[in-house]
């Protein structure tokens, strides 16, 4: 169980501060803009940033406070894959192999080689001469390939083909099935990935949680009601989250869908993805 | 720190020319009977080759999934160190191989040449270590070959510097001080100044990199 509380990070021009939890055998996504503080979250997570305030407990111990003994052990149960960063490109994915196995005490290495060549990931070729997709599956291989009860994926799909998204995610619901107990909090720009994946979304904006919900609420509660000016005037807004100004008049968030079904059966309601709840929360007005 | 040494090597595999260049520059010195020069570049190369795995570790952003592993920035830093001079001491045997060769082939030596060979060899690794490992820590790959140069500036002017400030007759006294040290002496001062300097870098690089944000 990873707990973040008032978690806190100045820079600059930016500040992030966040509130979120991730339960034991879930699958949690973060969504939000480039910049939004997803990176950051999980940075200060893998102990990489000092943090400003707040905490993060994980299984009740907290991290921002633990010594390097404790990060050391901790980091044994943590997978990651991170989108922009990753193994030297200079070596082979058969050198990442045996240098996982030399930082890992639960390394699997006859599961790291299986599902390389499931994969049919050549392995005997440099890194950087890897296609994308290889690359991705490399990186989420590593991650998974230790028995870590707490996995961390930053946009593990970035840059790939839905044939390679899709073998990339079916490893990760492949893990899940293997190790109940683990938990994955993971971010992507694809919201089909994170609808068909998580148990529950955070959306992220400018360093702050605006929203959490659970993504079987937010795909069946969820609509984006499409108003003109005089609906948008007359329409009852007490289940409108956020409201967008439109060429039609306004697109309108709502998490009651029924509601404004039953109670105005002429407005255009479009059922919500994860994609209009980023638009209107980030870009919406009142 | 057994994951970090084998990525390091996995690294220095993946380049395997400084092999090739190590050994086709230890093949000219001993053919043009550069043994001085053999001892002395072939551990600095085996040094810095070494070293060079650390703008790896950075490169494309690298870091950050790198401290994301399971070890400690002080086991980085053990480890950076432990292996640099390991790649330093590997030159200089193959410096050694280059003299030997030499005796073998009619150019003798004396072992107080010899020795002298070995200290500077050393030395010279040492404070390539020591300078470059926390530059490169705290200034990254690109900008660290700037403060190198403007550390090494540095201690050439002070030490310009020292020598005009000093009157002649102490600066007369240190060298007669040192030309009559014995070999023994001389070790243990050498062994004495390697081990301050990797002490005094090693706190450095410790503490630049427990700073290090990624």
């Amino acid at each position: 169980m990873l707990e973040i509380q008032g978690l806190q990070k100045h820079y600059q021009n930016f500040d992030l501060q966040v509130t979120m939890e991730v339960p034991d055998g879930t699958i949690i996504g973060l969504v939000g803009q480039n910049g939004a503080g997803k990176s950051t979250t999980f940075k200060a997570i893998l102990g990489l940033i000092r943090v400003d305030g707040g905490s993060i407990l994980q299984d009740g111990v907290d991290i921002t406070r633990e010594s390097a003994k404790e990060a050391l052990l901790r980091k044994q149960n943590i997978g990651v894959a991170l989108s922009d960063s990753g193994f030297s490109g200079y070596i082979t994915p058969m050198d990442v192999c045996k240098i996982l196995g030399g930082m890992y005490e639960r390394f699997d290495k006859q599961k790291f080689l299986s599902d390389c060549e499931r994969l049919e990931l050549p392995m005997d070729k440099k890194i950087k001469e890897l296609s994308n997709g290889n690359r991705a599956k490399l990186k989420v291989i590593s991650a998974l390939c230790h028995g870590a009860k707490f996995i961390i994926l930053d946009e593990p799909t970035a840059g790939l083909d839905v044939v390679a998204r899709d073998t990339v995610l079916q490893l990760l619901r492949d893990y899940m099935e293997e190790q109940p107990g683990s938990s994955v909090l993971i971010s992507s720009h694809i919201s089909s990935d994170l609808e068909g994946l998580c148990d529950s979304l955070y959306m992220i904006h400018q360093g702050q949680i605006i929203l959490h919900e659970d993504t079987d609420v937010l795909l069946s509660e969820y609509a984006v009601l499409k108003l003109s000016e005089e609906d948008y005037a007359s329409v009852d807004k007490a289940h409108i989250i956020k409201s967008k100004k439109e060429s039609f008049g306004y697109a309108c968030l709502t998490n009651e869908k029924q509601y404004y079904a039953e109670n105005y059966p002429e407005v255009v309601i479009e059922k919500g993805n994860i994609d209009d709840l980023i638009m209107i929360m980030a870009l919406g007005g009142q | 720190m057994k994951g970090l040494f084998i990525k390091d090597l996995m690294i220095l595999k993946s380049r395997k020319q400084i092999f090739f260049v190590v050994a086709f520059l230890a093949v000219m010195y001993a053919l043009l009977g550069m043994h001085a020069f053999a001892m002395q570049f072939l551990g600095l190369l085996g040094a810095s080759s070494v070293i060079s795995t650390l703008s790896y570790d950075f490169m494309d952003n690298g870091g950050t999934f790198l401290f994301a592993l399971p070890f400690t920035r002080r086991q980085y830093v053990a480890e950076k160190y432990l292996i640099s001079i390991g790649g330093g001491v590997v030159g200089l045997l193959v410096g050694l191989l280059v003299v030997g060769f030499g005796v073998l082939t009619g150019t003798p030596i004396d072992n107080g040449e010899l020795f002298g060979y070995v200290a500077l060899g050393v030395l010279i690794a040492i404070i390539m270590v020591s300078l470059m490992i926390p530059l490169e820590i705290k200034f990254g790959a690109e900008q660290s070959r700037t403060a190198m140069f403007a550390v090494i500036a540095g201690i050439f002017i002070v030490v310009i510097v020292v020598a005009k400030i000093l009157p002649e007759a102490i600066v007369a006294r240190i060298v007669v001080f040192l030309m009559h040290l014995s070999q023994a002496q001389l070790v243990a001062g050498l062994v004495g100044i390697c081990v301050v300097l990797v002490a005094i870098s090693v706190f450095l690089s410790d503490l630049f990199l427990k700073k290090k944000e990624f």
